[in-house]
């Protein structure tokens, strides 16, 4: 090949070779931004709660002892006092010389007792029957109509001798009764009733539940430690404590080991009964309750809700427990006893299945319903409410009815 | 030589000047993906944030999970639109009930102007009339105890009863114009007409005549009726510029509209309801039946004519209207029953039948609460019972599934 030594060749290929190389030097070029995708690794930090269980330990005393700075947070004077007013009234229901407005001052007002402290409690009974969110309103009025009944048909008729649609005397060889017109036994059938219209009541569809414990800031107030004003214990303390002493408010001392084990018995309410199924019925429901109770307590203490919900339920299914008991045991008691002949024996013994059939209403199933409604109390009760005439088969049905509800 | 120099002077100079754009180009490229990196970062931390505020309790001390947590100022536990049920309420329902309120209101100042002017038989029947319908119409905005109408106890003033006959007296005395005073929610509102109308005498003609008589008495008729109307436009148009910040205000904390007009209607349910029309007056809260607590006493004691039950008739069906999102022809919106669909509970539907059970006992009742509390109150008691087992379910049911705190505390007593 012919070496390209040519000079004006050479200066025309140096030309071409500049003119090649920066013909771009002469285009015009505007900036455009593109988005080119490029793969990269990104770390995105997702932030996910997960609950973890911490085991937090909850201390429960032996006793029903709750303190706080060394003085007891424990305080039921109220319940004491009304469950003091109801063995009153009792025994005003079973004595000629009461006056209506005497006993409904008694019942209603909470004043006009013998005991002067009942007198200054502040307390009354009236106004805590029948009274809980879960209560019919058409009961409490029922309580009255005893007590009107008592003194206005009972009382004048005190020599008589009862019948059928006559109130007066009966008597048999174990006891002496006083009946009205169909032939209840009036202080039976009102304080049985206040069993389960008042103390059960008052415990299980209103104390010990949500309605009351966490009503208002309570929660709040409980959480942060914030006190009831002028108290050293916290509202939701203190209320579970008010349910408590409906059940215990008449021991002698509610702080003593065996309270669980040992219920004194004291009064003509709930305790009473309470004791009895304990010996009896279902042995060990005493340290059940207590033990629920005092569990209960000290979650609240420990702001654990749940938990004091658990032990509430349990509080709740066995106090219905013992109505049923207690039901079944009167109407088989009555059966046996007037087919022994004794008439007043039986009488006395079905006003009290009465009373405890009417306090069925105010049981709580554990989920805030009772295992017999309002309604279909009433029933039973129109079913047996002339003694005179109530056939054993109707009460047979009745007592089967309660047993196969509570599977006892 | 000099050809040679310059050839490579002419090289150097085609070198420099065509190495300059690539620089530009690869400098973009950085920009682009710097930019796309603190997107994706940005992006995950929202996430992480989101994540955060729908969880639940989550420490185990507070262990509640059954509705008793504490909620201050906790957010809601579910992703329903609150501000949907405000809208639906304030733009359909409130507003509009307060228009024909207003307007019952403005019919009864009429009428009352027409017979103090001229004090006739056929006067008188027609502020009877209005009375009689402007109570109804009042039973469906007493609830709504929020913005302007709380400022000014709208409730206190239009409807407490029973009233104080001697402080109406002594007012109508002293020729009383101011009635602001605390002392005074007993002597005006629509009881205090009420007590205008069929208190002073227990028979038309006598009313008509101190009337005609006795000019303080038309000089307080006039005081009542102009305060009750001043009242009320100042709540109506209140709520022309109120409706916006309500619609938003659905946070849940204690002083949001949501929490407060949701705490109105448990409150008014169980008080308004429950407890002023009917439980007082059958003497649950008494040992013995109150029958002159009754709403529209006098009309009834003097045997003008009855309405206590169409009134607890009109408040039964306004809180179901209201429970149900129901507008007054009956089509159903966002509401406190759609609410409670949506977290798959069934108080919304308990509720809703019991609402109707509630309304056969009320039906049930005698048209005058009186002969029904002295010849069976029993009755009163049955509605009583239908109401609060509906009480029970909006007061701890539906606000603890709303988790929303109830603001007020009944006075318990040990």
């Amino acid at each position: 090949m012919k070496k390209i030594t040519n000079k004006p060749t050479l200066y025309i290929l140096s030309i071409a070779l500049f003119f090649a190389s920066c013909a771009k030097e002469d285009i015009q070029y505007e900036i455009v931004e593109v988005e080119v995708p490029v793969v990269q690794t990104v770390v995105e930090t997702v932030e996910v709660e997960v609950k973890v269980p911490v085991v937090q330990t909850v201390e429960v005393p032996y006793s029903y002892e709750f303190a706080r700075a060394g003085e007891s947070t424990v305080s039921f004077s109220g319940q004491t006092a009304r469950l003091n007013m109801a063995d009153a009234v009792y025994l005003a229901l079973k004595s000629n010389t009461s006056t209506k407005e005497q006993i409904l001052e008694m019942f209603n007002d909470g004043t006009g007792f013998a005991d002067e402290s009942l007198n200054t409690s502040g307390k009354k009974m009236g106004n805590k029957t029948a009274a809980s969110p879960l209560a019919s309103a058409t009961v409490k009025p029922l309580f009255d109509a005893m007590i009107a009944d008592f003194v206005d048909n009972v009382i004048p008729n005190w020599a008589s001798d009862a019948s059928n649609g006559q109130p007066g005397v009966l008597t048999d060889p174990t006891r002496t009764i006083r009946v009205n017109a169909k032939g209840h036994e009036v202080d039976q059938t009102f304080i049985k009733g206040i069993i389960g219209a008042m103390a059960v009541d008052q415990i299980i569809n209103n104390y010990i539940t949500p309605y009351q414990l966490d009503s208002g800031s309570r929660v709040q107030d409980n959480d942060n430690n914030v006190l009831s004003s002028g108290k050293n214990y916290t509202d939701m303390e203190h209320k579970w404590d008010e349910g408590f002493g409906y059940l215990y408010g008449q021991e002698a001392d509610h702080t003593r080991l065996d309270l669980g084990t040992s219920p004194t018995g004291n009064g003509t309410t709930l305790n009473k009964y309470f004791k009895k199924i304990n010996a009896d019925n279902q042995k060990g429901m005493g340290v059940t309750v207590f033990n629920a109770f005092k569990r209960g307590r000290a979650f609240i203490v420990a702001k654990q809700y749940d938990k004091r919900d658990e032990q509430a339920e349990i509080i709740k299914k066995e106090l219905s427990k013992l109505v049923a008991y207690k039901a079944v045991d009167y109407l088989n008691g009555y059966m046996s006893k007037i087919a022994a002949g004794n008439t007043a024996d039986a009488f006395h013994a079905l006003s009290e299945g009465y009373g405890f059939i009417m306090s069925l209403q105010f049981t709580n199933d554990g989920t805030d319903t009772p295992y017999f409604s309002n309604t279909e109390v009433n029933a039973f009760l129109a079913s047996m409410d002339n003694f005179w005439t109530v056939e054993n088969s109707t009460l047979e049905s009745i007592r089967d009815e309660i047993k196969s509800k509570f599977g006892i | 030589m000099k050809s040679k120099i310059l050839k490579i002077l002419f090289s150097i100079l085609v070198v420099i000047s065509c190495s300059k754009d690539s620089d530009e180009v690869s400098y973009q490229v950085n920009t682009q993906t710097n930019q796309s990196s603190n997107t994706s970062s940005s992006s995950s931390s929202n996430t992480s944030t989101d994540s955060s505020s729908t969880s639940g309790s989550t420490s185990t001390d507070s262990s509640s999970t059954s509705g008793s947590t504490s909620t201050d100022s906790s957010s809601q536990n579910d992703n329903f639109d609150r501000s949907s049920i405000l809208i639906n309420y304030s733009e359909n329902i409130i507003i509009p009930r307060y228009n024909a309120f207003k307007v019952s209101m403005d019919n009864l100042k009429n009428t009352i102007d027409t017979f103090i002017t001229s004090p006739t038989v056929e006067n008188y029947d027609l502020v009877q009339l209005n009375w009689t319908e402007a109570y109804k119409k009042w039973q469906y905005i007493e609830v709504f105890n929020i913005g302007k109408a709380e400022q000014i106890m709208f409730n206190l003033t239009m409807n407490t009863f029973p009233v104080s006959k001697e402080r109406i007296d002594s007012n109508i005395e002293n020729e009383k114009t101011d009635l602001t005073n605390p002392n005074d929610w007993a002597a005006q509102g629509f009881p205090a007409i009420d007590y205008m109308l069929h208190g002073i005498a227990d028979n038309k003609e006598s009313v008509i005549e101190i009337y005609n008589s006795n000019t303080k008495y038309s000089g307080y008729l006039n005081t009542l009726v102009s305060t009750m109307s001043a009242n009320t436009d100042i709540v109506v148009e209140d709520w022309e510029t109120y409706k916006d910040s309500f619609n938003s205000s659905y946070e849940n904390n204690a002083t949001s509209a949501f929490n407060m007009m949701v705490n109105d209607f448990v409150f008014y349910f169980e008080k308004g309801l429950r407890t002023n029309k009917i439980g007082i007056p059958a003497g649950r809260f008494s040992s013995q039946p109150l029958p002159d607590r009754i709403e529209a006493y006098y009309f009834s004691k003097n045997g003008f004519g009855n309405i206590s039950k169409a009134l607890a008739l009109e408040s039964r069906n306004g809180a179901e209207e209201l429970f149900l999102g129901k507008d007054s022809s009956g089509n159903e919106g966002a509401s406190y029953k759609t609410y409670l669909d949506y977290l798959e509970t069934d108080i919304g539907s308990s509720v809703q039948t019991k609402l109707l059970s509630a309304k056969d006992a009320i039906n049930a009742l005698d048209d005058n609460f009186l002969d029904q509390i002295n010849n069976n109150n029993t009755l009163m008691l049955v509605a009583f019972d239908a109401l609060q087992t509906i009480v029970v379910n909006l007061k701890t049911d539906m606000l603890s599934n709303f988790n929303v705190a109830v603001d007020y505390t009944d006075a318990d007593g040990d």
